[in-house]
Parts: structure tokens; C-alpha cells; sequence
């Protein structure tokens, strides 16, 4: 057990150091340079070269990488290019944000989730079940930025029950912040609530037809038993990958909905820092990113072999 | 973003019905909304929050960075400017009390206000304006002003309260230039702009880069009738409809460059005023005039003949928005010409230029992309056609926006762009239609064009100066390679609570000076 976990970890270490190279050279091709975005469309010839030179943006890729990698081992992210004020700093008030948000969400929408997919299996070709199924499909066919629109219009514009905008700020009390993040994390949470709902139940249905599960059925244990103590074991596989899908997506992908309710979050952080090719802060947005993505897939590996005796003993 | 917009934006066909209303009305000069506005005595109090884009986590207060309206906003909220430009773009004394030029132009004295002081209570003096003009025009300054002031030769001080500013070829233009967004006055040695001070009307309480500038009324603000709110803040929404959003449920009072088509959703709406200012900006499709493809002048002037003017204010603008006639100065600009002909859609007499030119029709690409102006590549569609009757076939290479400013402007030989108005003429020939200019989007070369130019530097008397600009404008329309088809309307929309807001030809939200001009009916 402490091997497997070892092994993830040093995986995860080795992915972390390819995505940052890719990140590196990644950012370095972006067409345009940092000193002409920065000063804009009113910059002249000397005013860009100036700034170039401040930058430091004439030394060769390879140098400047080691450099920054070099840093990253003494804790030291970086100062941001475009506001010369430290990267951990930019960083560390809006990951706190993201992580909020996607927190918030994630507690109520996932065993929201969980609790329609049992049903679901449970209540299976009832209309309960088919009206499920379809309310499902539609959340997740429909744009997470069209559902936000919606809720605005509904919730915000034509009743005023919340807030159009998340405009948020740390002097805030716990409450006033929760409110302001009812509606993206609506948004958000109907996507989840279905994906995690429509996993979870074919899953458990799957299980549902096998032979042993029959057995146990015959044996005239109760529906309820049957479902938690004999089938859900060998559902949780799919289960836990889909949650911790979803919980990475919280994190890195909702940058749309950070517009759309004006959020302060990572993503805006990331988006502002490639229109102006402010690389440390970008490579250092995509480094907690992937690390958050990694982190999460290795514990929901873990989780998978640690619910399954098979693996767990495996040999 | 297509779907989710789709709420707020009519049929295509209630779209085409309504725009030739939305048209008409426009025939009047000034928008509506403009006149019911004005009213009673200002009140004092009240929190006021304007929404604005484009803000960036990259932001900074440093007057040298500023790049856009935002950030134009944010620094005439917590300071001010030597001059200040009305609404009507003539310069009026802000800091400086008065100004005299000696030696054709050359030599400027500028007088200052004298009991002004900072928010951190230390007076204003010459010193902090030297200092302040100075990081500017520094040789290695990465200032966003540096080419506006390349030909200021040096900034000294007078005593206390006198400045000298010295131009090398001279100037009857330089107090307007003083009353450029990036030239606030900051206190000498300043350089800690997380805690910016300023003599503004507005004092900082928190600034989060991209998210909001919160600030409080100066008490001591020395103009007296002025800033009347308790609390400014400004909100940077990015999302327009967001923005729409944010207006309707009263998080914000007013939104800055709201786009056509909202506008024509909040258009009829109960508690919401609309001031659009007309002559803001240029559309236009440039011409690299040292091309082969462009040389000579005889197929520049059938690609301007080939454009469907009308049909871009209707298409592009939503009908908000005056027809472009090839000339960058606004009809709202005293030095307007006015007898200029305008340019209408006309294939015939394009293909008798293009014959003219040697040619019977003629392939070429266009460069676009939305970041050029909004509704940029729909523009290029509707060229497309129009410019296909008069033999002028067209390809349309959509480039990514991410870029286009650095990668394609300037570097096309045919694209679309857009440019912000200047103050005065001057400074819009002499970024954009004079020779050699960096930013001479055209390429064009025009010796007359050229020495005019230079002749109207040194001329005072208005009628003289008059027919000097007059003169180049028609060379401009004639002869430049770039076609200004289209210059869109400015719509700031605000809560019917907010009162004294104008319509501006300088800018956005009353020349970014929304902060100390408006103020909130109790």
C-alpha cells in the first residue's frame, strides 16, 4: 500500500515536470512578444524595445527556464511581468476563490448526484427515472454558459432573488459571500449533479445484472442490502472517477462561468495573463492547475484500488 | 458565445425592421437621452458603480500604463490633469490655473493652482509636475504617452508654482496635450502606485486589478462644485451581457461602451437612460498605399466606391452610428469639414476607376478579425458583396484576435482596423496620415499633406488654421489609403437615478471623468 502511494506520488512529481516544460514552450510560442501586448496599440518601436530589455526578455528559452525552475525549488514563483508584483501573491487570493467556489459546489452537488443516481437505479423505468434521465441530458447538452444566462434572468433580473454579479471581496461576511455564489454555482452544479447522476446509476445498474448479485437476491436479502452491501462495492469504480473528474473541472474549467458572474478566480487570472503574455504568472497558474488535476487523479486511483480487494491484494 | 446571447438579441428579421427605425432616429446629430438628463441642483452622497471593460488582472495605477478607458478613469478619479477637456474639446484649467506661449509655440508657461494639495496632505508644486511629465518623455520610458510627447524637448521648474515646458518645433496644441489621460499629476518621487495618492477627487481604498477600484470622496477636494457621490467604485465587467446584467439589477449605475445590440435591447427599458456620443472612433478598412496592389490611387478610390456605408452602420452598428466619409475628424470637432462630399456605395463608378487603373476586376484578401472593431468580420462579408458588383473580388482571411494588433496591423497590406479619436487634428494626422508615421496605417506619402501639417503648427488664428485643415481632409478623403466607412456611436447607459451625465467627444463616461461630474437623485 505505501509502495502504490509512493509510486503515484513520484508520478505525479514526473508528470508535473513535463507539463511544466510544455507549458514553457508553450507560452514562448505564443504569437506576438510580451513588450508589444503589454504597451498596447499606442506603443512606439524604442518604447517596445525598452521594455523588452527591462524584461529580460533577450535572454535565450533554455536559460530563463532553469532559472525559473530553479526558483520554483526555493518557493520562489516569480514576480509577474505585467504588474511587477509577486506571482504567490496574485495567485494565492484567487485560488482561495476557485477552491471556494468549487468547495461550495461540490458538497452540495456531488451527493446530490450520488443520492438521484441510487434513486435512479433503485426507481429504474419509472417516470421518476424517465424524467430524470431527461432533465439530465438536456444540462449537460446545453452550455454551461447558457444555463448561467438563463438562471441570471430568471433569479437575478426578473425576480431578484440573487445577485447578477459575484463580485466578492475579502471584508465580506460567510453568508454574504455564499450568496453572492448561489448562481454560479447553480450553473456549475446542475452539469455535475447530472454527469455524477447518470454514472452512478448505469454503474450500479451493471452490477445489478449479475449473477452473484442475483444470488443475493434469491437469498431474500432486502433491495436496500442488495444495492449498498453487495452491488455498490464493485460499482465504485466509475464513481469515483467521475467524481474526481468533476471536482478537477470545478477547479480548472470554469472560466466561462468566472465571466459570465464576474468571479474572481483562477481561470481569469490565467486568460488576463496570456492576452498579455505574462508568463511567470501563466506558467505558474498552469503548474497548480496540473498539480491540482494530478492530485486529484491520484487519490481517486488510490481510492479505486483500496475499495476493490482484487487490486488491493493483488499480486 | 453565440447561444448565450441569443436571449437578448431579436430575430434576424425584427432585427432588420427595427434598425431602419433605430436609423432614422439617428438622424439627429446628438443622441437621444442627452436632453432629458440635465437636471436640477446636484445632491451630494450616495455610492456610485460604473461597470467598465476592458479590465485585466495585469492592471496597474501607474498613469504610464494606462492603456484604455478603464484605467483613463481610474486615474482622473484619484487625480488630475494640468488641463482638462470638456465635453466640447477645448481645454480648460484644471491644476493649472493659466498658460502663455513665447517663441512660436516653442516655449509654454504654465501657472499653477496654488493650496492644492495631495491626498496625503502634501502640497502640489512645480516639482511634482516635472517630476510627473518627466518619467514620460525619459529616454527609456515605456510610457504609453512617449509618442505624444516625442517632440516635447524638456519640463523645468519656475518656482513654486510656475513650469516651463519647452516643444522642438512648437505648438498651439500642447495644452490639450497636457490634458492627456496618461499626464495626471502624481507627487514628485512617486513610485508606490499599489497605494496611489493623487490631488483627484477621489481618494483609493482598494484596488484588485481586474476586479474593482474602490475609493471615497476627498474632502478636500479643492474644486468645490464637483464630486458629488460619497463612494466611487469601479467595477471592470468584461462580459458585456454580464454587464447589461448588472445594470438591470442595480449592482451598477451605469456601463461604459455598452454594445449595439444590448443597447438596443435596454433601449426601451424602464429606469435606464442611453447617451451616445457620436465621432469616438474610426472603422475603417486600410490600404497599404506603397502595395503594389494599392499604388495606385485609382483602385484605393474604387475600393472606398465599393463599400455599402449605409448598409455597415445598419449591419454593424445596429444602426448606432454615423457613415464614415474617409476623413478621421469627427462632425463634432470645430475643425470639421464640412463641405466635404460624402462617399456613397457606387459600383459603377468603381469599375470606372478600376478601368481607369488599367484593371477589369480584381482578387484580393482582406485581413480581419474581430479584435479590429466589433462586428469586424461580418463587416468583411458585407464588403464581400457589395464590392463584388463593382469587380472586386474579395477573400476574406480571418485572423485569430489573440495578436492581431502585433502580428497583422500595420503589416497588411489590406485589413480592417479601428482607431480612437484624438483631441485635435493635429494629432490625429500626425499619428496616422503623416509620413512616416509609426502608426501611418496606410503607408500613405503626401508631400502637401505633409508641409500643411507642419503649417498649421504655427498658425493661432482659428480661421486661418481652419482652412489649413479643411485643405487636408480633403486629401485624406481623396487620396489615403485609409477608408473610413463607419464611425460608431459611443453608448454609455445609465440608471435614471444618475443625473448630470452628458454626452462627450473625448471619450467614454464624460471623458473618464464620470467620477466628479455625476451625481445620484436621492
Amino acid at each position: 500500500m505505501r509502495n502504490l502511494i509512493l509510486t503515484r506520488l513520484a508520478l505525479a512529481i514526473v508528470t508535473l515536470f513535463f507539463v511544466s516544460v510544455i507549458v514553457f514552450a508553450a507560452v514562448r510560442f505564443l504569437p506576438g512578444d510580451i513588450a508589444q501586448q503589454l504597451l498596447g496599440q499606442s506603443a512606439t518601436p524604442e518604447n517596445v524595445a525598452a521594455l523588452r530589455q527591462q524584461l529580460g526578455l533577450d535572454v535565450p528559452g533554455y536559460i530563463s527556464y532553469f532559472d525559473w525552475l530553479g526558483g520554483l525549488f526555493r518557493g520562489d514563483l516569480g514576480q509577474s511581468i505585467a504588474t511587477g508584483r509577486s506571482v504567490s501573491e496574485l495567485i494565492s487570493g484567487r485560488l482561495a476563490n476557485t477552491l471556494f467556489l468549487a468547495g461550495f459546489t461540490a458538497i452540495i452537488a456531488i451527493p446530490l448526484g450520488y443520492i438521484f443516481g441510487f434513486l435512479g437505479a433503485l426507481l429504474k423505468g419509472t417516470s421518476f427515472d424517465r424524467a430524470t434521465n431527461v432533465i439530465a441530458l438536456s444540462i449537460i447538452s446545453l452550455p454551461e454558459y447558457f444555463v448561467a444566462y438563463v438562471l441570471v434572468v430568471l433569479l437575478a433580473v426578473k425576480t431578484g432573488w440573487f445577485p447578477a454579479l459575484s463580485r466578492v471581496s475579502p471584508s465580506m461576511g460567510f453568508l454574504d459571500y455564499a450568496e453572492r455564489l448561489v448562481l454560479p454555482s447553480m450553473s456549475l452544479g446542475f452539469v455535475i449533479i447530472a454527469y455524477i447522476m447518470r454514472v452512478t446509476k448505469s454503474s450500479i445498474l451493471n452490477v445489478l445484472g449479475e449473477d452473484y448479485v442475483q444470488m443475493a437476491q434469491m437469498k431474500g436479502n432486502s433491495r436496500f442490502r442488495v444495492m449498498f452491501v453487495h452491488a455498490l462495492p464493485n460499482a465504485l469504480a466509475p464513481i469515483i472517477n467521475v467524481t474526481a473528474i468533476n471536482l478537477a473541472y470545478l477547479v480548472v474549467g470554469v472560466v466561462i462561468v468566472e465571466t459570465v458572474f464576474v468571479y474572481p478566480g483562477l481561470g481569469q487570472l490565467l486568460v488576463d495573463s496570456v492576452a498579455k503574455r505574462d508568463m511567470p504568472v501563466v506558467q505558474a497558474v498552469c503548474l497548480v492547475f496540473a498539480g491540482i488535476y494530478i492530485l486529484v487523479n491520484a487519490t481517486a486511483d488510490i481510492l479505486i484500488v483500496l475499495s476493490n480487494p482484487r487490486l488491493r491484494h493483488a499480486k | 458565445m453565440e447561444d448565450g446571447t441569443k436571449l437578448l438579441k431579436p430575430s434576424r428579421r425584427k432585427f432588420i425592421q427595427s434598425t431602419s427605425l433605430a436609423t432614422a432616429s439617428l438622424m439627429l446629430p446628438i443622441g437621444f437621452g442627452a436632453g432629458g438628463v440635465r437636471a436640477a441642483t446636484p445632491q451630494r452622497g450616495g455610492t456610485l458603480r460604473v461597470a467598465m471593460s476592458p479590465g485585466s488582472t495585469s492592471d496597474t495605477l501607474d498613469p504610464m500604463s494606462y492603456v484604455d478607458s478603464p484605467q483613463f478613469t481610474a486615474g482622473l478619479t484619484l487625480a488630475n490633469c494640468l488641463v482638462e477637456i470638456d465635453k466640447d474639446k477645448k481645454p480648460i484649467p484644471e491644476l493649472a490655473e493659466s498658460w502663455e506661449s513665447s517663441d512660436a509655440f516653442k516655449r509654454w508657461k504654465f501657472t499653477l493652482r496654488s493650496g492644492v494639495t495631495f491626498h496625503n496632505g502634501k502640497p502640489l508644486t512645480s516639482a511634482d509636475v516635472v517630476y510627473s511629465l518627466k518619467r514620460h518623455i525619459a529616454p527609456d520610458s515605456t510610457s504609453a504617452a512617449a509618442g505624444l510627447l516625442a517632440d516635447v524637448d524638456d519640463v523645468v521648474a519656475d518656482g513654486d508654482l510656475g513650469v516651463i515646458i519647452t516643444h522642438k518645433t512648437g505648438t498651439p496644441d500642447l495644452p490639450i496635450i497636457m490634458g492627456d489621460f496618461h499626464l495626471v499629476i502624481i507627487p514628485e518621487g512617486f513610485t508606490d502606485f499599489a497605494n496611489f495618492v493623487g490631488t483627484g477627487p477621489y481618494k483609493l481604498i482598494r484596488f484588485e486589478p481586474g476586479v474593482v477600484l474602490e475609493t471615497e470622496r476627498n474632502e478636500n477636494y479643492w474644486k468645490a462644485d464637483r464630486a458629488f457621490v460619497d463612494k466611487f467604485d469601479l467595477v471592470f465587467i468584461n462580459d458585456s451581457t454580464a454587464a447589461a446584467n448588472a445594470l438591470m439589477t442595480g449592482e451598477v449605475q451605469a456601463v461604459s461602451k455598452l454594445g449595439s445590440q444590448l443597447a438596443k435591447r435596454l433601449q426601451s427599458r424602464d429606469g435606464i437612460n442611453l447617451i451616445t456620443s457620436e465621432g469616438g472612433s474610426c472603422n475603417s478598412l486600410d490600404m497599404n498605399c506603397q502595395s503594389k496592389l494599392f499604388g495606385d490611387n485609382n483602385v484605393r478610390t474604387a475600393m472606398k466606391l465599393a463599400i455599402d456605408r449605409q448598409k455597415m452602420v445598419e449591419f454593424i452598428g445596429s444602426g448606432f452610428g454615423t457613415v464614415g466619409n474617409d476623413n478621421p475628424i469627427p462632425s463634432n470637432d470645430p475643425f470639421f469639414n464640412a463641405d466635404i462630399k460624402q462617399r456613397e456605395y457606387d459600383p459603377e463608378q468603381a469599375k470606372f476607376h478600376l478601368k481607369k487603373a488599367g484593371i477589369d476586376s480584381l482578387d484580393l484578401t482582406l485581413q480581419v478579425s474581430d479584435a479590429a472593431y466589433s462586428g469586424a468580420v461580418d463587416s468583411a462579408s458585407l464588403l464581400q458583396e457589395s464590392a463584388k458588383v463593382a469587380g472586386l473580388n474579395i477573400r476574406i482571411k480571418k485572423e485569430p484576435e489573440d495578436g492581431y494588433w502585433s502580428n497583422v496591423w500595420l503589416k497588411s497590406d489590406f485589413m480592417a482596423a479601428y482607431f480612437g479619436t484624438r483631441p485635435t487634428p493635429d494629432m490625429m494626422f500626425s499619428i496616422f496620415y503623416k509620413s512616416g508615421a509609426p502608426w501611418n496605417e496606410s503607408h500613405w506619402e503626401n508631400k502637401t499633406f505633409d508641409r500643411l501639417l507642419v503649417e498649421a503648427r504655427l498658425t493661432d488664428d482659428f480661421t486661418k488654421r481652419k482652412e489649413i485643415y479643411d485643405e487636408m481632409q480633403q486629401l485624406a478623403h481623396d487620396d489615403s489609403g485609409i477608408a473610413i466607412f463607419m464611425m460608431p456611436s459611443i453608448i454609455d447607459a445609465y440608471a435614471s437615478e444618475v443625473q448630470g451625465a452628458e454626452a462627450d467627444g473625448v471619450r467614454t463616461m464624460m471623458g473618464a471623468r464620470v467620477a466628479e461630474r455625476v451625481w445620484l437623485q436621492g
